[in-house]
């Protein structure tokens, strides 16, 4: 699927999975932080 | 009557089916996410369900394009496993629950859910990938099944409201079954991804984590959404968490309130945000 999502988005394999990874990265829900 | 035990919930990535062949739970990229399910291990071994009621969505295995149902309830006796395409092994065919099969069904027509009946019906991953997960140490998952398929593959959808009603039904079926059966209700797919078009690879951590925290507090909290407004926030295959909020809703019916036994939220497995997570019934 990766191979797929790279060609879609115009990208290198290895680009795309360091996309997934960095989603990581990605904010928080505010309300996570605080054990809601 | 039948005693429901609680809920579970698991992605159905493909890519899993490949990892546990080949033994990777330990592995970098893999161990994040296998080490999710060993707490719901211990707990399952406590609970001990003799039944297991599945959401799940088919891939085009049992149903293709030409013919979708919205939802299809599984009646048969056993169910077998197929290739789907994706090279990975084919699992031993797990045992039906026709008997609680015709409950929900029957209850399902009569609250005026006009289901498609699956006498013989295949399973693709969605449905043998996280019984493997919660049951990895046999074979063949140890309990009988009640597979029921929402469409989350061809649009129109079923919206979130309608499948939350789907789900406090089937709860309701289970309760009324005259039965001294164990039963769990599951649900499979998510989190947030998307494999195609301009937004493959789309994941999206906030709405995943505020959507596992409503499935403990606020289980109706996803109902607000259109089928459109969830792919815009968790992608065209994120919408699977619709399975989720079925499995929730069921709970509603199943006791006082619910108890989160465990969760786990990782980022990514092949191009989706994962989740699992077991719920407790409160008597």
């Amino acid at each position: 699927m990766q191979d797929i999502g790279a060609q879609q988005t115009g990208v290198s394999k290895p680009e795309f999975m360091a996309k997934l990874a960095a989603a990581n990265q990605q904010p928080d829900w505010p309300a996570a932080k605080l054990g809601v | 009557m039948a005693t429901l035990l609680g809920g579970l919930a698991a992605s159905h990535i493909p890519a899993i089916g490949n990892a546990l062949a080949k033994g990777w739970q330990q592995e970098p990229y893999w161990k994040p996410f296998f080490d999710g399910f060993p707490p719901v291990h211990r707990w399952l071994e406590q609970v001990r369900p003799e039944v297991v009621v599945v959401f799940y969505n088919d891939h085009g295995l049992n149903f293709f394009l030409d013919k979708m149902p919205t939802f299809a309830v599984g009646a048969a006796g056993q169910y077998h496993n197929a290739d789907e395409g994706w090279g990975i092994p084919t699992l031993p065919p797990l045992a039906g629950c026709p008997e609680l099969s015709w409950q929900i069904i029957r209850h399902l027509v009569a609250h005026e859910f006009d289901v498609v009946t699956c006498q013989e019906m295949l399973v693709d991953h969605a449905c043998t990938l996280p019984l493997k997960l919660f049951w990895p140490e046999h074979e063949v998952a140890p309990v009988q099944i009640v597979p029921i398929d929402i469409n989350t593959v061809q649009f129109p959808l079923p919206t979130a409201r309608r499948v939350y009603k789907l789900g406090q039904a089937v709860g309701e079926a289970i309760q009324r079954w005259h039965s001294d059966k164990r039963v769990l209700v599951m649900a499979t797919g998510g989190l947030s991804h998307q494999l195609e078009g301009e937004r493959a690879g789309f994941i999206n951590k906030a709405f995943d984590q505020q959507f596992l925290e409503s499935m403990v507090s606020n289980p109706e909290w996803a109902t607000q959404f259109s089928d459109l407004e969830l792919v815009e926030r968790a992608g065209t295959q994120g919408v699977e968490l619709l399975m989720w909020l079925a499995m929730r809703a069921a709970l509603t019916r199943g006791g006082a309130g619910g108890r989160k036994v465990h969760s786990n939220y990782h980022i990514p497995i092949s191009n989706t945000a994962t989740g699992v997570m077991a719920l407790e019934c409160l008597a």
